[in-house]
């Protein structure tokens, strides 16, 4: 519709030829002894990002609201059965998450130049972050199921390629594996789904314009109603359970706290602003879909409930600072994927994005706290740092009240859409509201129980940490308070309880209202909005004070290893424990009999074959006449034999 | 004088077995070859002797064949003595044992 | 003509590499590399100038068989498909003679005759119309292939080049008995007309011959239970050999299920079809597993070719039209994929005289561009998307979908998945972990990047635009005769609407 839609490519581009120029350079500088000037590299390294970020302000104030742009720019596989086409998609929702995720994005590879200073990888750090911002935007700019695939396994890709970027250590290695596989597992639930849409809607089927077209067209309906309905399950099914190990739901959530193992930036950006929201980026996407299998939509509310409070008991048993953090985003997740699950999209599109800030400002606060010490990690070698860190105690503070529901923060304007859209969802409702609420308090909880570790009380670890604690550089400061600011602020783009200030959810309405119009198609009535926000608070307030009083006065053991031990152990790691139940176990035990009992069975017949025939052979060997009288004779002996017969035969 | 049948065939007969038992016992590739020779020349004596003791008509056949017979065997015999001067020059021996290259 | 003068071009070119004299190595690898790449350039000019319609040649008659009334003709075939398998044999075999001179050493001219030979084969294979025609060519793989390995190989190499010789030689033997058969009972040889001839045979005698010709290709390809000459031919053999074996020979396999079973027994490939489906997912999975626990870098990868050669053997089975171009897909991808990781396993060979993933280690700090090669390779290999491996798995697994249901389509997948695991753990212990040594360590030389870059270059591109192999093939694969979209039945339980 638009000519400059055409130009819609540049957006990816930007960072993919990013990517390969730091490649390249990479590759050029690899054999020799350091790296290239920093400097430059940073530079160069952040210019791509940030070119794509005003490349997508450029699109995003030049058409308002509800208008969308289509690029196709290219066939990719295109054959009677199946047709994709690269093609690009700037609608509201890819306006909202292509906005954050590049800002955010271009600002954490600011961060990065900074934390990465002087690692001899520097480059090659920057060439993956620059080739994550590019899978990432074409996941959410495409128009099509396959293309955001490809964006899908090349952010699974790139997690792989930097939770595993200090390769050296085995147990980077390994947690890297772990994430990749995890994620493959995942892929594969995707790809079903995506052959049981390429089943019901045919050929275009998987290319969102044409797939809502054929939702809500009324022809299809009876076909929706009737024999699709099994189809839809299936798609629906199996693309969630793409969803739950991206996202990092029940079960496939392990790989997530394992992902820590990665430079800190990584997992603000990755494991918590932009990777792990794809999965609700993709249930928002389909919502006309999902909304059409109510068994389905009930699954995601309760596992995402499921997660939300198992990763927030998880959370309070946990010594390291990043993987309380990482805890907090499989919860924080699960509260996203409870909203979508009653029918909320808009509230968890809301929470991915004001999350987005106030995680990614929380996790870069923890980098600057563990660069700052040196590396240290562990909250229980930690404390009494509000003196010597200020800013980065204001940084997290500003995350931390954000998260835990402040009024006026942005984590308190989307939680509390949230439960408030829970509670009025259905017959089940209040009792997903008061567990939600529960969650709630317990993230308070094991939040405060965070930032008094770390920032109250009295310095607990060496003496040399102390000495060497400092504030970060100014590349780390600025994008840190800028979203610091956002934990604050972002949320009034959609603050439910002042009128007027509700340009997010109106932006979504064409996405999602559809969908959940059908939901829910009768507005239920429940208590006043006052009443939600009151309750969120209160939660937030009780949670925070518990905290407070159980872990100021505690010194914790610096005893053994840092993390959960005995039965928190346990808990936290259920869920590996029944991976290696169900699906490591088996196969390692698959694999055993295959080679040991099959192969080898196959290799030991073979030579046994072998062997017979040998064995045969030197026995007809002997049978072989060497001497040449012999020879002679049994030839003369043999023609007489043949002679005396064909003259009996003639007579 | 007429020559008893059976007695040239006795004597072409004795004289074959022989060229066929020197060619299988002995060693000597000389001899072999020898025996083969002899054994050639008894069959023809054979024919010789048909030649004479039948009618007139097979009586040329007799003749001729013989005459072929041994002009082969000389052709035979100095294919077979070349071949013996080459294994000689390669294996250094005469005894036909050593000539198998057949492993046992 | 021009399909004489491309199955000749090989052999022309063995003839002409002989007469070069032995002492001038320089000559004769200049020369080799000039004529493979003149011949891979002489493919991509005839596949480029295909626009729709597929070429076939003036068929000479060559013998009658004794016996019979069939006379065998000396006719050629090429459509998109055999097209591509053409090009990809031409572009590996240019890049393995490049390779070659690494591993062969002194007897580089030997090797680059066998190689050519073995090329001549391979395309006589693909383009051949006349089934003994093609089964001449299928038997005529053998030698060049045994000799390679036996005469450039490791440590077991007359072992594994006999096991080689041995197990296709006795898959193939019912074949050549099946072809005398079909001869004598329809008068015909001729690729073309076999299909409708076998019409008139009884039921009993047809699956006979379909279990012959079935058998070949099984031992072939490898399909499970006859997989077992592979793992030590692969892992003994030169990895310039292993990288034509598994890019190309094992091609053939999938190749004459493709263009010599499911065309002329449609029948017994519906009755039967089930049997093999369940062979090749056995395969799939199988290979994976076996993939999982092995230490030897080439077993790895051999294990890994018979894991994705079982997924196209089963979308082939599905008789469903998208699937058959995902199965072309594959072999394509494959076949460059397979070949460069071959190649790529041989370099570390060469430098610490081991295969043994474990004695590697950190080698992304000191071998950066070898890693680099290596990962991008194997991400290729795991058909990451972007890659043309993905789109080969997408269209068949969708077939799969679509024939068979979620769950077979499941089964299918959890291949993919178990992929990822054994490529990365082998890419752990080589490329990541601890270092070896400190400081940088050797380096893979230019020569050998110029031969793997464009190979795994190809499978970016055309991951992209994969358009370039669909559209050759779409367009003529309906036109053949011999093709599987016309033979198969209307009444068969697995044919689709979609």
């Amino acid at each position: 519709m638009y000519p400059i839609a055409s130009y819609l490519w540049l957006i990816p581009a930007l960072p993919l030829a990013g990517a390969i120029l730091l490649g390249i350079i990479s590759q050029l500088y690899a054999r020799r002894d350091f790296g290239p000037s920093e400097r430059s590299m940073g530079i160069l390294a952040v210019a791509f990002p940030a070119l794509a970020f005003a490349v997508t302000v450029f699109f995003a104030t030049r058409f308002p609201l509800g208008e969308s742009l289509r690029s196709v720019i290219a066939p990719w596989i295109v054959i009677d059965q199946v047709s994709v086409s690269f093609g690009f998609l700037f609608d509201d929702l890819s306006r909202i998450m292509l906005l954050f995720i590049t800002g955010i994005g271009a600002l954490i590879t600011l961060y990065s130049v900074g934390y990465m200073h002087g690692d001899r990888g520097f480059v090659r750090f920057m060439a993956y972050m620059n080739l994550f911002l590019f899978s990432m935007i074409t996941l959410v700019l495409s128009d099509n199921l396959v293309l955001t695939f490809l964006g899908w396994e090349g952010v699974g890709l790139c997690s792989y390629l930097l939770i595993g970027f200090w390769h050296s250590d085995p147990a980077n290695g390994a947690a890297a594996n772990k994430a990749f596989l995890v994620n493959r597992a995942g892929d594969l639930g995707f790809l079903l789904g995506i052959f049981a849409l390429i089943t019901l809607a045919g050929p275009s089927g998987i290319s969102f314009p044409e797939l809502k077209a054929w939702l809500l067209d009324p022809e299809n309906s009876s076909l929706i109603q009737g024999p699709g309905q099994l189809l839809i399950l299936l798609a629906t099914f199996f693309l969630f359970w793409g969803c739950t190990a991206k996202s990092a739901q029940i079960p496939l959530l392990t790989w997530l706290p394992d992902a820590m193992a990665g430079p800190t930036p990584v997992s603000a950006l990755i494991h918590a602003a932009t990777m792990v929201t794809s999965g609700v980026y993709l249930l928002a996407r389909l919502s006309d879909l999902f909304v059409l299998s109510p068994i389905v939509m009930g699954m995601i509310a309760v596992i995402g409930l499921g997660t939300a409070m198992w990763a927030a008991v998880a959370g309070i048993f946990q010594d390291d600072i990043k993987k309380v953090l990482a805890y907090s985003t499989v919860s924080q997740l699960g509260f996203m994927f409870l909203a979508a699950g009653c029918g909320a999209f808009d509230a968890a599109i809301f929470h991915v994005f004001t999350h987005a800030f106030f995680k990614a400002a929380l996790f870069l606060g923890a980098g600057s706290v563990i660069h700052a010490l040196a590396g240290e990690q562990d909250l229980r070698r930690m404390g009494g740092l509000v003196k010597s860190l200020p800013i980065t105690f204001i940084i997290l503070a500003s995350g931390w009240i954000a998260i835990i529901g402040i009024p006026g923060t942005a984590g308190f304007w989307s939680k509390d859409l949230i439960l408030e859209r829970v509670y009025v969802s259905g017959p089940m409702g209040p009792v997903l509201y008061f567990a939600a609420l529960a969650t709630a308090i317990l993230t308070a909880l094991y939040m405060t129980r965070m930032m008094v570790l770390a920032f109250a009380g009295s310095f607990r670890g060496s003496h040399h940490t102390k000495d060497h604690a400092h504030e970060s550089p100014l590349s780390m400061r600025i994008p840190m308070l800028v979203l610091a600011a956002g934990s604050l602020l972002a949320g009034f783009v959609w603050a439910g309880l002042i009128p007027g200030l509700d340009i997010f959810g109106r932006a979504l309405a064409p996405i999602v209202g559809n969908a959940q119009h059908l939901f829910h198609p009768a507005e239920h009535h429940g208590p006043s909005a006052w009443i939600f926000a009151a309750a969120g608070t209160a939660a937030a307030v009780v949670g925070a004070i518990s905290g407070w009083i159980t872990y100021i006065r505690r010194i914790p053991s610096l005893l053994g290893a840092p993390g959960p031990h005995g039965l928190a152990k346990r808990w936290t790691l259920a869920f590996d424990s029944l991976h290696f139940v169900f699906a490591i176990l088996p196969t390692r035990v698959a694999a055993w009999i295959s080679d040991v009992l099959v192969q080898r069975t196959f290799e030991g017949l073979q030579i046994l074959a072998g062997f017979f025939v040998l064995d045969s052979a030197s026995v007809i060997r002997k049978l072989q006449v060497s001497s040449l009288r012999l020879q002679l004779g049994l030839t003369l002996g043999l023609g007489l034999l043949i002679s005396i017969l064909i003259l009996e035969r003639i007579s | 004088m007429t020559p008893d049948l059976m007695a040239v065939q006795g004597v072409a007969v004795v004289l074959f077995c022989l060229g066929i038992a020197v060619a299988m016992t002995r060693r000597n590739i000389f001899f072999i070859l020898m025996g083969v020779e002899l054994a050639i020349n008894a069959a023809n004596l054979s024919f010789i002797g048909f030649s004479r003791t039948l009618p007139a008509a097979m009586s040329l056949t007799g003749q001729v064949v013989p005459l072929f017979a041994i002009a082969v065997a000389a052709a035979e015999a100095c294919v077979g003595l070349a071949m013996v001067i080459l294994i000689y020059r390669a294996r250094e021996s005469l005894d036909s044992e050593s000539f198998a290259n057949l492993k046992e | 003509m021009l399909l004489h003068i491309l199955l000749a071009s090989p052999f022309v070119a063995a003839f002409l590499l002989a007469l070069i004299p032995g002492r001038f190595l320089r000559a004769s690898l200049v020369a080799s590399t000039g004529l493979a790449s003149a011949i891979a350039g002489f493919a991509l000019f005839i596949i480029s100038g295909l626009n729709g319609s597929p070429i076939a040649s003036d068929s000479i008659s060559w013998f009658t068989l004794p016996g019979t009334t069939a006379t065998v003709h000396y006719s050629l075939f090429a459509d998109g498909f055999a097209l591509w398998m053409v090009l990809l044999t031409a572009i590996l075999v240019t890049s393995v003679i490049w390779i070659g001179k690494t591993c062969a050493g002194e007897r580089y001219k030997g090797f680059a005759a066998l190689v050519f030979l073995l090329e001549g084969a391979l395309f006589g294979c693909f383009l051949a119309s006349d089934a003994v025609l093609f089964f001449l060519f299928f038997e005529l793989l053998v030698p060049p292939a045994a000799l390679l390995i036996s005469v450039f190989g490791g440590a077991g190499r007359n072992r594994a080049a006999i096991l080689f010789a041995l197990y296709t030689l006795l898959g193939s033997a019912p074949m050549a008995i099946a072809l005398w058969a079909l001869a004598t009972w329809t008068g015909t040889t001729d690729g073309m007309q076999i299909a409708t001839a076998l019409a008139a045979i009884a039921p009993e005698k047809v699956t006979l011959l379909f279990f012959a010709f079935a058998l070949a290709f099984a031992v072939k390809t490898p399909l499970f239970p006859f997989h077992g000459w592979q793992a030590e031919a692969y892992s003994e053999a030169p990895a310039p050999v292993t990288a034509l074996l598994s890019g190309a020979m094992a091609k053939v396999g999938v190749f004459g299920f493709l263009r010599w079973t499911m065309p002329i027994f449609p029948n017994e490939v519906v009755e039967y079809g089930t049997l093999f489906i369940l062979l090749g997912l056995a395969t799939v999975i199988y290979g994976a597993l076996v993939a999982m626990r092995q230490t030897d870098i080439k077993r790895i990868l051999a294990f890994s070719s018979l894991s994705h050669l079982g997924l196209t053997v089963v979308g082939a089975f599905t008789l469903h039209d998208g699937a058959i171009f995902g199965v072309v897909v594959m072999m394509v991808a494959h076949g460059f994929s397979a070949g460069a990781l071959f190649l790529l396993a041989g370099i570390p060979e060469r430098w610490n005289g081991t295969r043994n993933i474990f004695a590697f280690g950190g080698l992304a700090s000191q071998s950066p561009r070898f890693s680099l090669l290596f990962m991008l390779a194997c991400l290729a290999a795991v058909a990451v998307p972007g890659t043309l491996g993905f789109v080969g798995e997408f269209l068949i697994l969708q077939g799969i979908w679509q024939t068979f249901g979620p769950i077979i389509a499941l089964a299918a997948g959890l291949g993919a998945i178990l992929s990822a695991a054994y490529t990365l753990r082998m890419v752990q212990a080589m490329l990541f972990g601890k270092a070896t040594s400190t400081g940088v360590g050797p380096e893979i030389r230019k020569s050998e990047m110029v031969a793997i870059f464009p190979l795994i270059a190809i499978l970016f591109v055309l991951g992209f635009a994969p358009k370039l192999v669909l559209h050759s093939v779409e367009s003529t694969l309906g036109q053949a005769p011999s093709s599987v979209a016309n033979a198969i039945p209307e009444n068969a339980p697995n044919a689709t609407e979609r």
